[in-house]
């Protein structure tokens, strides 16, 4: 290990921010176990050479190479290699905020090394004791002075114990007693623990103090390096002299130049976005104008009033084509055949209806394909579309004299069933009429008329029985009042017989008059019923035309229904739940309170 | 020189630049904190990045758990109202339910929680982020050799996608007992009973959808917070500035990202 090894070598290293030179041509060496100190005023490019140092920017040009390994043209992985062996302690100390100062140093132990941590935690402690901070390590980086925050990250830059050692403006912004301490820290480092050591400074009186050897920085240049005594000497204006008004002019020249550059830039790429963009919208119009393929169709109509060749032809809403021709059916004089040219790809099907509608009473009429369904069978070109025409009067007439006979039957059929059941009744009235007819009333007066000749003929007989009872009583008279109570019984149970007939008599005379009070009753409702099928007839004589207006408005209630299917079919969102899955169930609910 | 069209075509190219420089910052930032969780290892000696993703996901997990649910909450409700409203008219009031249970699952729970997340987290990464750069500790970290995208986004990120679907999970049960309130105090539905409809009411294909959409916005939260983070140019006004285009450019980054998933999920399921 001779003193003169170059750890650090840098060659022409030349660093540009957006178009402005921040370091020109720079060529350093860093030699091991010395401190170089580089000088400079604010803003010539100390800061920023040290950055390049440790690999965190990439210069323009130029290389540095840090023990062996050029870090501007190595891989991440080669340059993580290289920062094993550098400790670098930032100009605001920049110590995690969120960690004790402990924490801080113990870091990189953790993250970097195996260590246990009772071997992590003692060299902690010896890191913060080499920087006399051991009874700080508990408090975090927001309760610490300026000094301390620095000495805290000096600490930490030197945890992996790393052969080179930076520091950015050590003694910024620190009283001087608090500088000449880290100075003195640094020399005890370099001493130590034979570390190389670079510090970036403005302070002439620190850089001395410390310095193996010193580097002037102006004017993004590198004016003088050397050992401390020779530099000493030296009888160079000075670091801070002049160099404001060079750098403002050269500044904005080199801005300038920039801007245009990067403008054009962004010129080009703006204008290849728009030209892209113009091209795609271009190509979707031209292909949607020329190589679109046409498919003819046809419908028929009674009435296409408001539509000429060329007016629209929309499906489900979008436009889709035009109508060609309009003109008479050949096969049915009666209709006008309308023929159209829809874009290929326009899924028309067995279930699409064309209609002539227009977006409102003063628009454009113009043939509307409504969407149909996804099911239905497709229709190949040239097919024909059913349509649904505006109702023509004629139409309407056929319809209505199409279900009137149909009425008219239902009503015969109705009327041969109330003559039958009037039928049936009459018969049942003419079989009572038979059964209270003079016949039977005369069977019946004969009846009675015979009983009695009956009771006459018998009376001579039972005088005939009396008599020979007299002579029986001549024999017996004993027997005699018996045979005159018999005979007198028998004379009351003729009496009897006789009141019985006299009151049968009666009864069927006075049945009569009920009955025959019920028949006329029967009549009469029979009459009735058939006067109310004559005004029923005559209801529906009147109310013809009330019941064709029903029919037509049930057909228009199904026409309405049929579109409101198609359009929950092609626009099911329209009720609330979104895209129904064919196979979501409706959850069945308990019925409201 | 705007007002020429000279100007107003070198805007374009500007900001096109700008996307695709933001959008390839993205990627590359994806990939590495990606790839970075193979370096998260609870059982190695001292697990410091596992407690840090343990700890980050407590911060952006648990802590968001209340207001993940009362957002959710107040948005199922909202969602019942609305719903219901026009339900009433078709006499279909129960229909509300699915509404209620596939509105949320699908589309509500799952943006909703990005977005809430994404205001607590998202900003609270950039901010994080961003005042390490302005204290030079990111600089720091590389000069450590340590990978500052493996060491602060990497935690995060997987704290994230950790967090995020069971954040979404909690909207989603917060949301659908807000449907239930609903139709218990209008219809007197039982709350057992409406659990079962609002269950009956849902495929796994929706909860699935919700969670894959709830990956993709923890993602796109969390690489957002942390390069608008990153991006940051030692000022502290930067840091305010980067907050807030974190969150902006988050959520609609994260609508544009829901639009993008729900019309696949529309082809892919139909």
């Amino acid at each position: 290990m001779t003193p003169s090894e170059n750890v650090v070598v840098v060659r022409d290293l030349v660093v540009q921010y957006g178009g402005r030179t921040i370091l020109d041509r720079i060529s350093l060496d860093i030699r091991r176990g010395e401190v170089l100190v580089l000088l400079g005023a604010s803003g010539s490019g100390k800061s920023t050479l040290l950055r390049h140092l440790i690999g965190l920017e990439r210069p323009l040009s130029g290389s540095i190479t840090v023990k062996g390994v050029d870090i501007n043209h190595c891989s991440e992985s080669e340059l993580n290699q290289v920062r094993r062996f550098i400790g670098v302690s930032f100009q605001n100390a920049a110590l995690f905020g969120s960690m004790t100062v402990s924490e801080n140093v113990a870091f990189p132990l953790l993250e970097r090394t195996r260590l246990p941590d009772s071997t992590i935690g003692e060299i902690v402690l010896i890191k913060l004791a080499q920087v006399g901070m051991v009874h700080f390590g508990a408090l975090y980086p927001s309760e610490l002075s300026g000094g301390m925050l620095k000495r805290a990250s000096i600490a930490r830059a030197t945890a992996l114990d790393p052969e080179i050692l930076f520091f950015d403006e050590p003694s910024a912004a620190l009283d001087p007693i608090m500088a000449a301490g880290l100075d003195e820290l640094v020399v005890y480092l370099k001493n130590a623990l034979q570390m190389t050591i670079l510090v970036v400074t403005h302070e002439l009186q620190s850089a001395f103090r410390i310095a193996d050897r010193l580097a002037f920085l102006k004017d993004q240049k590198l004016v003088a390096i050397g050992p401390k005594d020779s530099i000493a000497q030296s009888t160079d204006p000075g670091p801070c002299a002049g160099q404001d008004l060079e750098r403002q002019g050269g500044t904005s020249a080199a801005t300038g130049r920039e801007t245009r550059c990067a403008m054009s830039k962004e010129l080009k790429v703006g204008a290849f976005v728009l030209a892209t963009l113009l091209t795609f919208l271009g190509t979707l119009v031209y292909v949607d104008q020329l190589t679109g393929v046409r498919v003819p169709y046809k419908t028929y109509f009674n009435y296409v009033g408001g539509v000429d060749p060329g007016s629209q032809v929309r499906f489900g809403g979008m436009k889709v084509g035009s109508i060609t021709a309009i003109h008479q059916a050949r096969e049915d004089p009666t209709k006008i055949e309308v023929l159209m040219e829809v874009k290929g790809g326009v899924p028309v099907n067995a279930d699409s209806v064309a209609t002539l509608t227009s977006l409102s009473p003063l628009g454009d009429k113009y043939l509307e394909i409504s969407t149909g369904s996804n099911q239905a069978r497709r229709l190949s070109p040239g097919a024909t579309i059913p349509s649904m025409g505006p109702v023509g009067l004629d139409d309407l007439a056929r319809q209505v004299s199409e279900l009137i006979p149909t009425i008219q039957s239902t009503f015969q059929d109705m009327q041969k069933n109330i003559d039958q059941l009037t039928g049936n009744a009459r018969t049942v009235l003419g079989n009572l009429q038979s059964m209270t007819s003079p016949q039977n009333q005369r069977n019946l007066t004969l009846l009675l008329a015979s009983a009695r000749d009956l009771l006459d003929k018998e009376s001579s007989r039972i005088d005939t029985v009396l008599r020979s009872f007299e002579q029986v009583s001549l024999q017996a008279s004993g027997t005699l009042d018996q045979a005159n109570r018999t005979f007198s019984e028998i004379e009351t149970t003729a009496r009897t017989a006789n009141d019985t007939f006299a009151n049968a008599n009666r009864t069927i005379e006075g049945m009569r008059d009920p009955i025959k009070t019920d028949l006329t009753e029967l009549q009469r409702t029979m009459t009735e019923a058939r006067r109310l099928i004559e005004d029923l007839n005559t209801v529906v004589s009147a109310n013809r035309y009330n019941i064709d207006d029903t029919f037509e408005n049930f057909r228009a209630a199904s026409e309405n229904l049929r579109e409101l299917t198609a359009s929950v079919r092609q626009r099911p969102w329209t009720l609330i739940r979104g895209k129904a899955a064919p196979d979501r169930a409706v959850p069945v609910v308990a019925g409201r309170r | 020189m705007t007002a020429t069209p000279l100007g107003t075509v070198e805007q374009v190219g500007r900001a096109s630049l700008g996307w695709v420089e933001y959008v390839g910052a993205l990627a590359v930032q994806f990939w590495r904190s990606l790839h970075g969780i193979r370096t998260i290892n609870p059982f190695r000696l001292h697990p410091m990045r596992w407690r840090r993703t343990i700890d980050e996901m407590v911060a952006a997990g648990v802590g968001a758990v209340p207001i993940v649910a009362l957002t959710a909450f107040c948005s199922g409700l909202v969602l019942a109202f609305q719903g219901g409203s026009e339900l009433r008219k078709l006499g279909a009031l129960e229909l509300v339910i699915p509404l209620v249970a596939i509105g949320i699952t699908r589309e509500a729970g799952p943006l909703i929680t990005a977005i809430t997340v994404s205001g607590r987290s998202g900003s609270a990464f950039s901010a994080e982020i961003g005042a390490m750069v302005v204290t030079d500790e990111i600089d720091v970290l590389k000069t450590m050799a340590l990978d500052p995208i493996e060491l602060l986004v990497t935690p995060k990120f997987l704290a994230m996608l950790l967090v995020m679907p069971c954040l979404t999970v909690v909207a989603d049960v917060a949301g659908i007992l807000a449907g239930g309130w609903f139709v218990y105090s209008t219809i007197g539905t039982s709350v057992p009973l409406y659990i079962r409809a609002a269950l009956d009411s849902l495929y796994i294909r929706d909860i699935v959808g919700g969670l894959i959409k709830s990956f993709v916005f923890a993602t796109l939260v969390t690489q957002i917070g942390c390069l608008e983070g990153f991006r940051v140019k030692r000022s502290a006004q930067d840091v305010g500035r980067a907050t807030t285009s974190a969150v902006v450019r988050a959520i609609f980054l994260v609508i544009v990202a829901d639009l993008l998933f729900t019309a696949l999920f529309y082809v892919v399921w139909p």
